[in-house]
C-alpha cells in the first residue's frame, strides 16, 4: 500500500512526464496520401450539388414565403358557398343525390 | 522551379486554396502537416489514429475552404479543425466504449476498459520508460471536463502558447490561465485516486 507522501510523488513524478514527451514526426507519405484522397475528394463530388448550393438560405427562405402566400391566397378565395355547390354537382353526376330523375325510375 | 506563396496567411494564397490548385495544398501540407499531425497525437496518442484523423483535418480544409472568411488566422482556423475533429474522434470511442460495457454487462460478455480512447497507447515520443506513467496520465486527462482537456492538451502536451489557445478556443488568456490552473487541480485529484486504488 502507497502511503500518503509516495502517492504525493508519483502524482508529481506522473505530471512532470508531459515534459518528456518528444515531438512526433509525420508518419511517411503522409502528404501523398493526403493529396491523393484531394484529388478523389473532387472526383467523387456529385453534381446536384452545386445545384443545391446556389439554392442559398434567401432563395429558401423567399420560396417559402411564395408558398405560404400562395396557400393563404387560395384559403381564402375558398368560398363554402362554392364548396356546397361543388359537393352537390359532384353528387348528383355520380347519382349519390334524391333528384326528380331517381324519383321518377322508382316510380315506374 | 515552382512560385511559392511568401506568406501563408496572404490573400492570394488563400486564394488559390479556395481555387483547389494543387501547388497550394502541396505548400499547405509542407507547413502544416507537422503541427496539424502534433496536435491530433497530442490528443489522441496512438500514431494509427492521429495519422487518419490529421488526414480528416487535410480533407476538411479542402471542403471548407471557401467558407473561411479570414475572421481569424488560416493557422488558426486549421488548428480549430484539428481541435474538433480529434474531440469528435474521443466522443465517438467514448460511445462506443460505453455501448460496449452495457452488452458486457447485458449479456455477460468480457468487460471493457472504459479508460481507453484510443485503439492503443502507441506514442512513438513517449520512451518506454516513461510509457506506464504517460499512460495514466492520459487517461486522467480524458477524465477532465471537455474545456480543461482542450487547454491542457494544447498548452502542456502540444506546448502551444497561452496566446494562441486562446485563439483557437476563442476564449480570453485570463480564462485560459483559469482553465489550465483547474485542469492541473482536478489532475493531481483524479492521479491521487488513481493510486490510492492501485496500492491497496
Amino acid at each position: 500500500m502507497h502511503s500518503k507522501k509516495n502517492i504525493d510523488l508519483l502524482v508529481e513524478e506522473t505530471l512532470e512526464r508531459v515534459s518528456t514527451i518528444d515531438k512526433v514526426k509525420t508518419p511517411a507519405f503522409f502528404k501523398e496520401r493526403v493529396l491523393n484522397r484531394m484529388v478523389e475528394e473532387s472526383a467523387s463530388k456529385p453534381e446536384g450539388v452545386f445545384f443545391l448550393n446556389s439554392f442559398a438560405p434567401k432563395f429558401q427562405a423567399a420560396a417559402l414565403i411564395c408558398f405560404v402566400i400562395v396557400n393563404t391566397l387560395a384559403l381564402l378565395s375558398y368560398s363554402s358557398d362554392s364548396y356546397n355547390d361543388n359537393v352537390e354537382n359532384f353528387a348528383e353526376v355520380y347519382g349519390l343525390s334524391e333528384t326528380d330523375t331517381d324519383s321518377y325510375l322508382y316510380q315506374n | 522551379m515552382q512560385l511559392k506563396f511568401p506568406l501563408l496567411e496572404d490573400q492570394n494564397f488563400i486564394k488559390a486554396l479556395q481555387e483547389k490548385t494543387n501547388q497550394a495544398y502541396g505548400q499547405l501540407l509542407d507547413e502544416y502537416q507537422q503541427k496539424v499531425f502534433g496536435t491530433c497525437i497530442s490528443f489522441v496518442p496512438n500514431q494509427e489514429d492521429a495519422e487518419d484523423i490529421a488526414q480528416d483535418v487535410f480533407i476538411e480544409v479542402f471542403n471548407s475552404i471557401s467558407k473561411f472568411k479570414g475572421d481569424s488566422k488560416l493557422s488558426t482556423w486549421i488548428y480549430r479543425i484539428s481541435t474538433n475533429k480529434c474531440l469528435e474522434f474521443i466522443r465517438k470511442k467514448n460511445t462506443k466504449k460505453r455501448f460496449g460495457f452495457m452488452q458486457s454487462l447485458m449479456w455477460n460478455d468480457t468487460p471493457i476498459d472504459q479508460s481507453a480512447y484510443f485503439t492503443e497507447f502507441n506514442h512513438p515520443g513517449i520512451q518506454l520508460e516513461n510509457k506506464e506513467k504517460n499512460e495514466i496520465l492520459f487517461a486522467a486527462i480524458n477524465k477532465l471536463p471537455e474545456a480543461q482537456r482542450i487547454v491542457y492538451t494544447l498548452n502542456k502536451i502540444d506546448d502551444l502558447s497561452y496566446q494562441e489557445v486562446a485563439d483557437i478556443t476563442e476564449k480570453s488568456k485570463s480564462s485560459i490561465e483559469s482553465l489550465l490552473f483547474r485542469a492541473k487541480k482536478n489532475l493531481q485529484v483524479l492521479l491521487h485516486e488513481y493510486y490510492k486504488k492501485d496500492g491497496n
